[in-house]
């Protein structure tokens, strides 16, 4: 349906995406995952067309969407990462600004803002100036706006950003009914891997302006099948200790992750006994060890060596 | 398109800070300005009692002489001779200049001083101690009696030497010069025509109405001169406050919203257009309304006033909404806020200053006058002044046609500049 060949942009020297192939079917789900600077938001702007590849092309059901950008833009919905509205106005008035400028008119403008204000649970404050909402409730009429000429594909970049816990799930769930009972296509990246683990069919990791992997989630986590991932929480960090573990001939990675330290060894390793004497040795005392599944923040971490919020 | 338009406005009048400095600044100015400057008026400090020079190359003794010889090396016979003498001692278009310029009424607008050749005139205009130079050169009474009572065709003319053409002075010079001429020439036809039974001196208290209505207007008022003035100069800060929302609407990805949704690029420039023209427009008639409700500025002018200012402020609103475009182009395609912020915050100033809207500039020097005629707000201003003086719109024209060239250079420039490509 959508897809990407070779997409490239150079900013001056510098080359914020590099030769990106991705590709959306309908109905899908894909998630693009990166952490900040990876070049996502570009690579959203040139699918979108509103920013002309240094080279490469995208492709909308095989025909260059670059060139022919109106059939595109007619079936798609981009949600912004910062809140692309007019916070003076109110959410109704937004909503049928941003309707008249999609073309909708008269019975069936008012219809579809009803309906899209009640889907983002808005409907109570739709009379509100924008600059009077919440993190949260800015997030959902910056999506609904996209929602009011019915989109076929929607592109979200990072559209949770910064809001509470509540709020993101609210919009995950809300994401998550357009793409499965409406058959939206949607094209969602994020920096938090659980959004994209929970919300995405497919994932593409990318970093320093290129894919770096793609496949499902199960795909991407087999990258691991080999390793496990030890939690370890201890009562006072200690370089020593972490030293003691860097160097330890069975462990891959080692990363201070809050009050402890996440380990990547390979599996069927019985290294718990020597982690709890090599603490001893360090005058290090735990509080607590888990072995863990392993994420796609793990993935990332094995395939780059940095974490997702690095 | 009108959508766009509506959402400006919209917007617009929501924000304090916008409607402060758009509104109730010019306001809070032109009601300090003008009851702090309240017993001034413009004459006293711009236009009343400029000096003026008028060289007579040829007394009228000489030209009688010149004339009389004329017609006997014609043949004319002696008879003829004497009548025709007779006839031009009364009808002297030389001394009818003085007789207008030491008229009580225009030296309310001037001080006519009588200089022996036109080279000391010169050169007093040259060194700047007077306006202008009106010279009545030899031949110039034969030639207008030859016209009136032999129907001969001549060509002389008074020649009109001024320091500034584009000053408020000189069009006062050229009015009264223009309506001497056109009434002298009327007076001439009924006084050929009724073989000199019409009485002159009864119409030479009349012959120069237009110059009397134009003295006896009232003079402009300080509260007059600063609604305009800072009209003019408020009216410029609606271009960069309209701009700086254009720049945010970039920066928050609104701009590329309205890209995806299929607005087309120039559309959304034409918007700024409409909108800088609309808004400043509606800006001017509240700032006119409002300062003559209440101090009473424009009151007692005719419809027709109103229309011509109509005119002029929408010629005036549509360079503002030309810059509204051109700032607009220039911030999304440097992807900066700085050319609105530079404009308002510098050239608005500037602009002001050579415009006129502190004070009249005339007073500094005339090139500044003509200098401020090249900026939009004051050749508004020049225009606006003109008109309140009794000026008709056809000759205030030339000013307008200016900033309609203003305004479709800097159209042009916008379309130019407006990135077509890069739309995020």
């Amino acid at each position: 349906m959508l897809e990407t060949k070779d997409l490239t942009k150079v900013f001056k020297k510098t080359t914020a995406v590099n030769q990106v192939n991705i590709y959306l079917e309908k109905g899908e789900s894909v998630g693009l995952l990166g952490p900040n600077g990876a070049g996502k938001s570009t690579t959203i702007s040139m699918i979108s067309t509103l920013l002309p590849p240094t080279s490469g092309e995208v492709r909308f059901n095989g025909e260059d969407a670059l060139k022919h950008s109106q059939r595109l833009r007619k079936v798609m919905g981009v949600v912004p990462q910062e809140i692309a509205l007019y916070e003076e106005l109110s959410a109704y008035e937004n909503m049928r600004f941003f309707g008249k400028v999609y073309g909708l008119r008269g019975k069936e403008l008012e219809t579809r803002v009803q309906d899209v204000l009640e889907l983002i649970g808005l409907t109570d404050r739709k009379k509100d100036a924008i600059n009077t909402y919440s993190g949260g409730m800015k997030r959902r009429i910056n999506i609904g706006v996209t929602l009011l000429h019915e989109p076929e594909i929607l592109i979200m970049d990072e559209p949770t950003v910064g809001i509470d816990p509540q709020s993101r799930n609210y919009i995950l769930d809300m994401i998550r009914t357009l793409n499965r009972e409406k058959d939206i296509t949607v094209l969602y990246t994020s920096h938090y891997m659980e959004e994209v683990e929970k919300l995405c069919d497919r994932v593409y990791i990318m970093d320093h302006g290129e894919i770096i992997a793609s496949g499902t989630n199960e795909e991407l986590k087999s990258i691991l099948s080999n390793e496990e991932t030890i939690q370890i929480h201890v009562h006072t960090l200690s370089p020593a200790f972490r030293d003691t573990l860097s160097k330890h001939g069975s462990v891959r990675k080692v990363t201070e992750e809050g009050q402890g330290y996440k380990v990547i060894a390979p599996k069927g390793e019985d290294l718990l006994g020597e982690v709890f004497e090599l603490a001893k040795q360090t005058k290090t005392k735990i509080t607590g060890v888990a072995i863990q599944t392993p994420t796609l923040e793990d993935v990332f971490l094995h395939l780059t060596g940095r974490t997702l919020r690095d | 398109m009108f959508e766009l338009i509506k959402k400006d406005s919209l917007i617009l009048s929501r924000s304090r800070s916008d409607l402060t400095e758009l509104l109730f600044m010019p306001f809070i100015l032109i009601a300090i300005l003008g009851l702090a400057l309240g017993n001034l008026t413009m004459t006293e400090f711009n236009i009343n009692a400029f000096p003026v020079a008028v060289v007579h190359e040829q007394t009228t003794a000489e030209s009688l002489n010149n004339w009389e010889s004329e017609l006997e090396e014609r043949g004319v016979p002696s008879e003829g001779v004497r009548a025709l003498v007779a006839q031009a001692e009364d009808v002297a278009p030389g001394e009818q200049v003085d007789y207008l310029f030491n008229s009580e009424e225009i030296q309310e607008w001037m001080t006519v001083e009588e200089y022996s050749s036109a080279e000391a005139a010169q050169a007093a205009l040259d060194d700047g101690d007077i306006s202008g130079v009106i010279i009545i050169p030899e031949g110039f009474n034969e030639a207008v009696w030859s016209a009136l009572f032999l129907e001969e065709e001549g060509t002389h003319a008074l020649t009109l030497e001024v320091q500034n053409v584009e000053s408020v002075t000189t069009d006062i010079l050229r009015s009264v010069l223009t309506t001497y001429a056109n009434q002298f020439n009327l007076e001439a036809s009924i006084a050929i025509a009724t073989e000199g039974e019409a009485d002159t001196a009864n119409q030479q208290e009349e012959s120069y109405g237009e110059v009397t209505n134009l003295t006896a207007a009232d003079p402009i008022t300080s509260f007059q001169y600063y609604t305009i003035g800072m009209g003019a100069m408020f009216a410029l800060h609606t271009a960069p406050a309209l701009a700086s929302r254009a720049f945010l609407e970039k920066k928050q990805h609104v701009f590329g919203r309205l890209m995806i949704s299929g607005t087309k690029p120039l559309t959304y420039l034409g918007s700024k257009l409409v909108s800088g023209t609309l808004i400043t427009f509606i800006q001017l008639g509240i700032l006119f309304g409002l300062s003559t409700l209440i101090f009473g500025t424009f009151r007692g002018y005719a419809l027709n006033f109103w229309i011509d200012l109509s005119i002029v402020s929408f010629a005036f609103s549509l360079v503002v909404g030309s810059i509204t475009s051109l700032l607009t182009s220039i911030s999304l395609y440097s992807d900066s806020n700085t050319s609105s912020s530079f404009f308002g915050g510098i050239i608005v100033t500037l602009f002001a200053f050579i415009g006129g809207s502190f004070t009249p500039v005339e007073q500094f020097s005339e090139s500044l006058r003509a200098l401020g005629n090249w900026t939009p707000n004051g050749a508004m201003m020049t225009s606006y002044l003109q008109l309140m003086q009794g000026f008709s719109l056809t000759e205030v024209a030339p000013l307008i046609i200016r900033v309609i060239g203003m305004t479709a250079v800097l159209l042009v420039t916008s379309v130019v500049l407006f990135p077509k490509r890069r739309l995020d």
